[in-house]
């Protein structure tokens, strides 16, 4: 076969005398002809950049990820991992071996706008790519590797910029939010120069055919046929004839499969008494909810409990905004302050002190209030403990900051938010649960914090609950019953797309249930809807 | 092993380019730059702008380079590992000043004056690229008398002792050939052979090209989409696996041999 060849400009110009400016010593020839050989790929195959990225531990589904793409699917791919496998480490690494091979200069990540800066520091420290974060305009045609969110990118006057260019490569994070080909996204997407091309997404598209279409046919237009043509595929030959060709262009790694030996869970309920003037507090604020004369309104009722359970700081801050709003009688609040005053301990508290006095771990504690936050933070100071406080509003570099603190110097980190993406606490495995969500999937987001790759230890759990409260139905008819925190869970995805709906089925149980009875078969009836599409997940 | 022979490469590097080695050991590195290499390696305008304008005494920077990865406390200095970006500034900075030669052999007899051959010397980088990539490296080496042409020359002259100037008792023959026509002789030897290889690599790319623009055309043919979409994406499939070869040289030469042939 004949191939065309280039002979590049020097072949015209490399023996010109007054080109060749300055005379090499013959070390400096050889200098020269093996820097040339360090960095020259000599087989179509394999991880080159392996070599040059030792500090980082890659796991063996990352590798082969890496190769799978660049060796079968050429370059263009669907990165559809489940969550926490590293998809990041996938694609920057896959970008990286492009840019070692001069396959790609120039390249665009197009990400959640929140998500830039993150991801071009993570391209930088892991993987030594000058990603620059897009804040000026002149950045798109300055720098090689841009990241920025496709709501940016889409919008003149950076729009007709960013067409101009010619990319060797698109990295689309978040990727099923391309799903509707009807929106300026899709669109636009649609008109950039895909050479290869990256779409990463956490959500199993492949259990929507039309979303798996629109983001396939993004990829590689035409691969699946016509949407007509899809249809028909997908109803007369079924899901494994698609799936056949999908596999074509997407990886998705699984958990269980990918060998890799997660350290286990030990989940511990600790179900701790009120002392007599907590529970006369409890009651108090319990009676107000069941009073029929009582101004208080029944979800702020539960609010108001939940908080009780969690520190008397944290119940006065909303008694004395419900006073500010005149919600609340002058009497009322004297009367439930001199309460509040009588309280001298807080139970929950001398458990989670116990608990950290008696490990050499260092320990997370989540709470849902920001007053338990200050207050813990004091009282186990009182106790010559040093803690760091972490909140998901804090900014990236603060929030960096506190978990450097954390890491070097402090015993206890108390969070009131997992803060969905941003803080990473594999080097602690113990957790405190000083409260519970309502919510199981944000108590998964709390544990996925310690319990991730690189987690060296078993994670130890603990689930506070105040006996007789509104806590004890939460923790023993839901988190005791679902094995969910027992393992990773696999459909973690497929779930978190209804977490809103789960909240507010708990707290309309908890609300408006006449007895404790109904309450329990409510919530077993949750418990077992919650179990079962993790199993319809696993058997296939 | 590898760090053993990039802190090699290291020393090598800096010694040749006139910094003062101040301390090393089995994975440390202190090297006291010269104003030159501080000028190229360090990103500092604004200083030495000041030093110029004021007539300051320059204060070249000292580097520390660690190269087993593992920094203890209190050491300071520089991780520096294959991936890092400072060495491979540093290749860069060699390829630069290593691209173009003139040497003289030191010939053993000292006593008769003996004659010293010319050579041409063309080290060549061939990179095989479609949608994957794959290098090869060639050292030519043409007699500039006779013409005559191997390879594997930086091989060959691995072990030489070679110097800028003339040696005593040596003299240099002139060239029967020029330098650049000599240099077309190679081109024109890489073309021959690039033509002789089969190219399944190429073969290859080309047919995946095709398998991915019959799924393309198919698509158009039954779908509504527009002309232009189907134009972006087809110059995406060639741009991705159009099979090409490109040759650039790494550097060359003129060469003053004792061997008249090899």
């Amino acid at each position: 076969m004949k191939v065309d060849i280039t002979f590049q400009p020097e072949w015209e110009t490399s023996l010109d005398p007054i080109q060749g400016s300055s005379v090499a010593t013959w070390e400096q020839f050889k200098l020269a002809y093996e820097s040339e050989q360090w960095t020259s790929s000599f087989s179509f195959n394999g991880l080159l950049s392996y070599k040059h990225l030792h500090h980082l531990e890659l796991f063996p589904h990352q590798e082969k990820t890496a190769k799978r793409v660049m060796e079968e699917m050429d370059g263009k791919a669907i990165l559809a991992d489940e969550v926490g496998l590293g998809k990041t480490i996938e694609a920057g690494l896959i970008l990286k071996e492009y840019m070692i091979r001069g396959l790609v200069k120039k390249a665009l990540i197009l990400v959640p706008a929140s998500l830039t800066g993150q991801w071009a520091k993570e391209m930088y420290d892991k993987f030594f790519i000058p990603a620059v974060a897009q804040r000026k305009t002149y950045v798109w045609k300055e720098a090689d590797i841009v990241v920025a969110s496709i709501d940016t990118a889409k919008r003149p006057p950076h729009r007709e910029i960013v067409l101009d260019q010619e990319y060797d490569m698109i990295i689309f994070d978040e990727a099923h939010k391309l799903k509707n080909p009807k929106t300026k996204n899709y669109e636009f997407a649609r008109l950039l120069n895909k050479k290869f091309c990256l779409m990463l997404t956490a959500t199993p598209v492949q259990n929507k055919p039309d979303e798996l279409y629109h983001l396939i046919n993004l990829l590689k237009p035409g691969l699946l046929g016509s949407q007509k043509e899809f249809s028909r595929l997908f109803k007369e030959e079924g899901e494994e004839a698609v799936k056949h060709i999908v596999q074509r262009v997407m990886v998705r790694n699984r958990r269980e499969h990918t060998g890799i030996q997660w350290t286990k869970r030990k989940v511990h309920s600790i179900y701790i008494p009120f002392t007599t003037e907590e529970r006369n507090f409890y009651q108090k604020i319990y009676q107000l909810k069941e009073a029929p004369a009582s101004s208080l309104h029944g979800f702020t009722a539960t609010t108001l409990l939940r908080e009780v359970c969690s520190s008397k700081e944290a119940a006065y801050m909303t008694l004395k905004s419900l006073h500010d709003r005149s919600e609340l009688t002058d009497d009322m609040l004297t009367s439930l302050i001199q309460h509040i005053q009588d309280i001298s301990t807080n139970s929950k508290a001398e458990k989670a002190l116990s608990i950290i006095q008696n490990t050499e771990d260092k320990v997370v504690i989540f709470t849902e209030y920001r007053a338990t936050q200050l207050y813990l933070q004091w009282f186990f100071q009182q106790h010559g403990i040093i803690s760091v406080p972490f909140r998901g509003g804090f900014k990236r570099s603060k929030k960096e900051w506190m978990q450097q603190l954390f890491k070097d110097r402090a015993k206890v980190l108390i969070a009131t938010e997992a803060g969905g993406e941003g803080i990473n606490l594999q080097f602690s495995s113990t957790i405190i649960n000083y409260d519970l969500p309502w919510n199981p999937m944000r108590l998964e987001q709390r544990i996925g914090r310690l319990h991730r790759l690189g987690q060296k230890s078993d994670v130890q759990i603990y689930n506070f609950a105040v006996k007789e409260t509104i806590e004890e139905h939460i923790l023993s008819l839901l988190y005791d019953k679902i094995e969910l925190f027992k393992n990773v869970i696999g459909s973690l995805d497929t779930i978190l797309e209804s977490t809103d709906t789960v909240e507010q089925y708990i707290t309309e149980t908890l609300h408006t249930s006449e007895s404790q009875k109904e309450i329990e078969v409510k919530l077993n009836h949750l418990s077992a809807i919650i179990d079962q599409p993790m199993e319809k997940e696993g058997s296939n | 092993m590898e760090n053993n022979s990039l802190l090699r490469y290291l020393y090598r590097y800096f010694t040749a380019n006139h910094a003062a080695i101040t301390y090393e050991d089995n994975r440390k590195l202190e090297v006291q730059l010269t104003e030159e290499l501080d000028q190229e390696l360090i990103n500092r305008p604004f200083y030495w702008q000041y030093i110029k304008k004021t007539g300051g005494i320059p204060q070249p920077m000292t580097l520390h380079f660690i190269i087993d990865g593992k920094r203890k406390e209190q050491e300071k200095g520089e991780l520096l590992h294959f991936g890092s970006p400072r060495l491979h500034q540093i290749f860069r900075s060699a390829q630069q000043r290593g691209r173009w030669t003139l040497l003289y052999e030191n010939s053993r007899q000292t006593s008769t004056a003996s004659p010293l051959f010319p050579w041409l010397m063309v080290n060549v980088k061939i990179s095989y690229v479609s949608h994957q990539r794959k290098d090869h490296i060639i050292s030519y080496g043409l007699q500039l008398i006779h013409g005559q042409l191997v390879e594997n020359m930086m091989n060959r002259l691995n072990q030489k002792t070679m110097n800028t100037v003339i040696p005593n008792h040596s003299f240099p023959m002139a060239s029967l050939i020029q330098a650049n026509s000599g240099l077309r002789r190679v081109q024109h030897k890489i073309e021959q052979s690039l033509q002789e290889e089969t190219h399944e690599w190429a073969a290859q790319a080309v047919k995946r090209m095709n398998g991915e623009i019959d799924i393309l055309d198919r698509y158009y043919h039954s779908s509504s989409q527009s002309p232009e979409e189907y134009e972006l994406e087809k110059k995406a499939i060639i741009h991705r696996y159009h099979p090409q070869i490109e040759v650039k040289i790494i550097n060359s030469g003129l060469i003053y041999l004792t061997e008249s042939a090899m």
